[in-house]
């Protein structure tokens, strides 16, 4: 199993830990108290790609955290950030496009996977005129800038664990590469393979693969 | 509504009997509080603690010293407050960006309108003040335009807008400010207060349209008196902004306050102002201020827990991340407890706290430290694969943690009473001795030793593993090194 540090980040009730709570426990409560500080929660899945599974150890932070703020000690080590705002209000993509900046200012890993997540789908599925962020603005944005993109709703779960899945995906490919280059280096690789099981993941924590 | 008027008749015997028991102010705290003794026949009502809460905060600041009666203050109760809350201004375009106080807002500004309703929020629609309503839905629609802005982060054109995205990241780098020295704006803050109210789920009358407007005009006027109030920018730089947290604080007193039978509306909000004010006097200085929580940590929860508890000190704070405290600490003090413990053991620890006997941010320290204690063998696990986040996660579970194990709460209250004390007088000897002995009696002495050991063993294996290139040996291995170096160049020449 690979373990991997995931943290939520976003303005305030775009329905951060609404995504959490359907993909961790399949359930939706329309009210959910205000996020203080920070929430943790883990949830495993298994990809299809040689059954590998996958453990997230979530960080849910609370929307009112913002710049200098204490969020750095929430996102420190993360592995993958998925930065939430909510499309039927365009200012909370500007606040989840600065988080996208503060990210790659101030993560130094070029690994950190950050995935852009538009909520609440499902209102305006409902009612079209709610919609205020196009989806093809948001996904060319987050095809400048390199990220994965859905559009979900936590409320119905459509796409919540598409989310993850895909996630889960680019942290394993990314742990292939680094293990391939590192068996390369060390001149143990013979046959182009490399057996992840015997390996531990250099995740945030070298102590966190648990096998 | 529910079940507060249940036992109306019990209310009047736990108040007669309090003020025939107790002939001071003083005397109730100490006996029916720090004795427990108010605790003895079950739990308070939420109109007991109402007025146990209003006696002990808004009498003792009444000042007549510690032999103060009662009585007399009771009678009283109600009659000095000929200050009426303001309104809460209505939002236009005039005064949305203005600060809560200092610039002129607007001319509808304290005009009178007794504003109860929301802006935004359309499940609170006012039936009695159905102008004010419309009125205020009308700004609302033209202020929105789609935008919404919680965080002082200007936008002033759609961020998908061509020339906001080329011209993003210059705009981003300068607008990344300390949120804590901006003004949040009048609409700002009206906006997340409207958010965190209609999420408050302490309790379900925070839903109802007018519970809603009354929290709003409280929270309105408590942040006036924050913004305004002067001393209590002595030293420190505070945060003077709404902050998530405040709303939930408010929500507690709310539900013991709102209803004492005698009172009307007008007196029952400025009572849980006067209690919320005078808690929040000593909470938003030292934990909804960043720097002044991450000194209050550094500089009182780690000296104090390092005297109390060698074995905790070691686990949180040598073993373990040093920065990851801060995560469990800032919502266990910024909610004082509420969302870390169940709620009858809360509202006792805040009877506590509200009797002010000792200065807040010790008090806290101790009372987390002995919670701690109380959950001492889960934190020092003896599972040495346990990584910190593990134990972070405990810390924010804790309710799950401890299970049906918490101590008694009044007991839990003595212990950090004590503690605070010891710590004043320096009597650190002593604060170790009722913590070792606290997790003695707990876990039985013979698990605390051997748990002592293990944590010992693991240090001292700490040590061994950092220690294992001692000097000599480095060198040597720096020679050897070099002479290979050498030779594989000579070899390859």
């Amino acid at each position: 199993m690979l373990q991997f540090k995931l943290v939520l980040l976003g303005d305030s009730s775009v329905g951060k830990s609404s995504i959490v709570h359907r993909f961790v426990k399949d359930s939706f409560d329309e009210f959910r108290e205000s996020t203080i500080g920070a929430a943790f929660l883990s949830q495993s899945i298994k990809l299809d790609e040689d059954d590998t599974v996958i453990k997230f150890e979530i960080w849910d932070t609370a929307g009112q955290e913002r710049y200098k703020s204490l969020a750095p000690m929430y996102y420190r080590n993360a592995n993958a950030a998925l930065v939430v705002y909510d499309i039927t209000a365009s200012d909370s993509l500007s606040k989840a496009q600065s988080w996208v900046e503060e990210l790659k200012n101030k993560v130094a890993d070029d690994k950190l996977v950050i995935c852009l997540v538009g909520n609440k789908l499902d209102l305006c599925q409902e009612d079209s005129g709610k919609r205020s962020v196009e989806i093809s603005d948001a996904k060319q944005y987050a095809d400048e800038q390199g990220l994965l993109f859905f559009e979900v709703s936590a409320k119905t779960g459509e796409k919540v664990n598409d989310v993850f899945k895909s996630i889960g995906e680019s942290l394993y490919s990314y742990k292939k590469e680094e293990l391939l280059s590192k068996s390369e280096q060390n001149g143990t690789n013979t046959h182009g393979q490399v057996d992840l099981q015997l390996q531990k993941p250099a995740t945030s924590d070298p102590t966190s693969c648990c096998t | 509504m529910n079940n507060n008027n249940i036992s109306n008749t019990d209310n009047i015997n736990f108040r007669e009997l309090a003020l025939t028991k107790y002939g001071t102010i003083q005397q109730l705290i100490q006996q029916g509080i720090w004795r427990g003794e108010f605790y003895s026949k079950g739990q308070l009502t939420r109109n007991d603690r109402g007025w146990l809460w209003k006696t002990i905060v808004l009498h003792s600041d009444l000042d007549c010293g510690p032999d103060n009666n009662i009585k007399n203050n009771n009678d009283n109760n109600d009659n000095n407050n000929d200050s009426n809350l303001l309104p809460v201004p209505i939002v236009t375009d005039d005064n949305a960006d203005s600060p809560l106080v200092g610039e002129p807002t607007s001319k509808n500004n304290g005009n009178g309108n007794n504003d109860s309703s929301n802006r935004t929020h359309n499940n609170h629609n006012d039936d009695n003040n159905k102008s004010n309503n419309d009125k205020a839905n009308d700004t609302g629609k033209k202020l929105n335009r789609g935008i919404r802005r919680l965080t002082p982060i200007q936008t002033l054109s759609h961020p998908l807008n061509k020339n906001s995205i080329n011209e993003g990241n210059n705009a981003t780098k300068n607008t990344v400010v300390d949120d804590e020295s901006i003004s949040m704006s009048l609409s700002d803050t009206l906006d997340i207060i409207d958010l965190d109210l209609s999420r408050l789920l302490l309790d379900p009358i925070f839903q109802e349209n007018k519970v809603h407007a009354q929290m709003r005009q409280i929270l309105y006027n408590y942040m006036i008196i924050l913004q305004k109030n002067e001393e209590l920018n002595t030293t420190i730089k505070i945060n003077r902004n709404y902050q998530q947290g405040f709303h939930e604080i408010l929500g507690l007193i709310y539900l013991q306050l709102y209803q004492t039978s005698e009172d009307d509306d007008r007196i029952a909000m400025m009572n849980i102002l006067k209690v919320y004010t005078k808690l929040m006097k000593q909470v938003v200085p030292n934990f909804y201020t960043r720097s002044s929580l991450i000194s209050w940590e550094t500089e009182k929860f780690q000296p104090i827990l390092e005297k109390c508890s060698t074995l905790l000190y070691d686990k949180l704070y040598i073993q373990n991340d040093e920065f990851s405290n801060l995560i469990w600490l800032l919502r266990w003090t910024r909610l004082l407890f509420i969302r870390e413990l169940p709620m009858d053991y809360v509202v006792i620890i805040w009877d506590h706290i509200l009797t002010f006997q000792y200065p807040l941010d010790i008090f806290m320290v101790c009372l987390i430290i002995t919670l701690l204690l109380n959950i001492f063998e889960d934190i020092i696990d003896e599972d040495e694969d346990a990584d910190n986040d593990e134990l972070i996660e405990k810390l924010l579970h804790y309710k799950k943690t401890s299970g049906v194990k918490l101590i008694d709460c009044v007991e839990l209250c003595k212990i950090a009473g004590n503690l605070c004390e010891l710590w004043s007088y320096e009597n650190y000897e002593d604060m170790m001795c009722i913590c070792d002995t606290f997790v003695k009696v707990r876990v039985g002495e013979e698990k605390f030793n051997r748990l002592n050991e293990i944590l010992k063993d693991k240090a001292a294996r700490k040590n061994a593993n950092s220690n294992v290139v001692d000097p000599n040996r480095k060198r040597l291995e720096e020679k050897l090194k070099n002479r290979v170096k050498r030779l594989t160049i000579n070899f390859k020449r």
